[in-house]
């Protein structure tokens, strides 16, 4: 097989159950292309070649004997530098001196137990430092937020799926950006435990790969009840086959209010033009609006994030070397004056939207659709803006991306979908769906890499 | 600070400003901004109108 890289997840899955790829060459083939094009893109920030080159070759073994793990069996998966992973400092310590964690925090352990091969940490951007990482379909422009390794080491084909994490829009704006799939479950749908906190309410683990049957393999695999996490859900996983062959074309709606506004005229038009596809394609399709009320939700958000965060890092704040500069907004000094009464209000503002959103909203459709980014991806330094997906967030609900064709400049574009609390699998099946109507992206050329 | 009767944003910017000099001193030009943004903040959950029966 000449380009696995090429390849999906289920693919590779299915190829290595076959026998028809072997979790060294799956490998090899990983680190040949970091090595190719990581000096460009910068999405690592470790990498354990050895350790992957070690583990491939016992689990090579093993598929030789007729021993698989599980459905990941010898496939290299990038972790964002938040989560921990045994044998590996994390990054978002920001200690130079940060040690080896002593375990891996449960989303990580459960890819391993399903045989999948930790091949390193990717960038996340830190304090107030510029991110590193550049989008593989030009270097010029950023990766997205902070699970920016993330994006690009799926969307430069360098593995086919990555773990990363979302409090305001850090997991699908990335995925959007490098022009593949994400999702941002249910708030609690995969557990939190290993992963450094940003606002422990609204950190979402999520997943980027390369299309909705990933997606939906590994989030069968990784969600369930943890007993380290009280906040993750109880519910069983959601099952990783999306049953397509039954599925019926979803009803929509397309928010008209609140995202359209603030969006480039490329961004809307993809929006527009990848509406009228799907619902040539069978899709019921309304023009929808959200209550006037929903505006609290970029507002209400600000509160929680500013004290939860800082609610984390008050020990930092009495250090005497202590400056602003330290740390990026949400976990700045000020969000420790909030009132204890404004953030009980924050948090009764989410319940009141959220309890109204599922009775009107999400009892009509399957799910809401509007753009994942105000644009494509902008010139770096900037990360670009998580305005349309920190409502999301702030609610808890289940959101994805969905790539839809490129902008003028070459840059890809997403659309988003929102599901009601806890519709995760019906929202993959719905994003599955669309995706086979508008199609996925290409890997993209890299041509900056000469050798 | 008060949630009610609703506050207007300059009235929670001067409460923050006030609170942060008298725990930090001077506030610098990036915790100004912080505070402003949280100002606004404050007074759209302050004027927010919920049913009663809403738990945080």
């Amino acid at each position: 097989m000449e380009k696995p890289y090429e390849l999906t997840l289920t693919e590779v899955s299915a190829a290595v159950t076959a026998g028809e790829l072997r979790p060294d060459d799956l490998v090899q083939q990983a680190l040949g292309r970091i090595a190719r094009y990581d000096k460009h893109i910068k999405a690592w920030s470790y990498l354990d070649a050895a350790g992957a080159l070690s583990e491939a070759a016992a689990l090579t073994a093993e598929q030789a004997a007729g021993k698989l793990r599980g459905p990941l069996h010898g496939i290299p998966i990038g972790v964002k530098d938040e989560f921990h992973v045994k044998g590996m400092p994390t990054g978002m310590r920001n200690r130079a001196d940060a040690p080896p964690e002593p375990e891996d925090a449960t989303v990580v352990a459960r890819l391993r137990q399903a045989g999948a091969i930790i091949l390193g940490k990717t960038y996340m951007p830190i304090g107030r430092r510029p991110p590193p990482t550049s989008n593989p379909w030009n270097v010029e422009h950023t990766a997205g937020g902070t699970s920016s390794g993330s994006g690009a080491a799926v969307g430069a084909r360098m593995v086919p799926v990555a773990v990363g994490e979302q409090t305001m829009g850090s997991n699908l704006r990335p995925a959007a950006f490098c022009g593949v799939a994400g999702i941002k479950p249910t708030y609690g749908r995969i557990s939190r435990y290993g992963c450094l906190p940003f606002a422990w309410s609204l950190d979402h683990v999520g997943l980027i790969g390369l299309s909705f049957a990933d997606l939906a393999l590994v989030l069968s695999l990784v969600a369930g009840a943890d007993e380290r996490d009280p906040t993750a859900l109880r519910d069983p996983a959601p099952p990783a086959d999306l049953d397509m062959d039954t599925y019926r074309p979803p009803r929509i709606g397309l928010v008209r209010n609140f995202f359209l506004d603030e969006v480039q005229p490329s961004m809307r038009a993809a929006v527009e033009d990848s509406a009228q596809h799907l619902q040539a394609a069978g899709a019921i399709i309304d023009d929808y609006l959200l209550p006037d009320d929903f505006a609290l939700t970029w507002q209400a958000q600000r509160i929680l994030s500013a004290s939860e965060g800082a609610t984390y890092h008050a020990q930092g704040h009495e250090r005497a070397d202590y400056t602003d500069d330290a740390y990026s907004g949400s976990a700045g000094r000020s969000g420790a004056l909030v009132p204890g009464v404004y953030y009980l209000q924050a948090r009764r503002i989410r319940n009141w939207l959220k309890r109204k959103l599922q009775a009107t909203a999400f009892s009509d459709y399957d799910a809401l659709l509007m753009p994942t980014t105000t644009g494509p991806a902008p010139r770096k330094p900037g990360t670009g803006s998580a305005q349309l997906l920190i409502p999301w967030s702030f609610l808890g609900l289940p959101a994805v991306t969905v790539p839809c064709g490129l902008s003028p400049e070459g840059l890809p574009l997403g659309l988003q979908l929102v599901a009601g609390e806890r519709q995760d699998y019906e929202l993959l099946r719905a994003g599955a769906w669309c995706e086979s109507v508008v199609g996925r992206l290409p890997a993209p050329a890299m041509e900056f890499a000469t050798e | 600070m008060r949630l009610t009767p609703a506050v207007t944003e300059d009235e929670a910017l001067d409460w923050l400003m006030g609170e942060a000099r008298a725990r930090w001193g001077e506030v610098s030009d990036e915790l100004g901004a912080s505070l402003r943004s949280l100002a606004k903040a404050m007074a759209a959950v302050s004027n927010a109108s919920l049913p009663e029966d809403v738990e945080p």
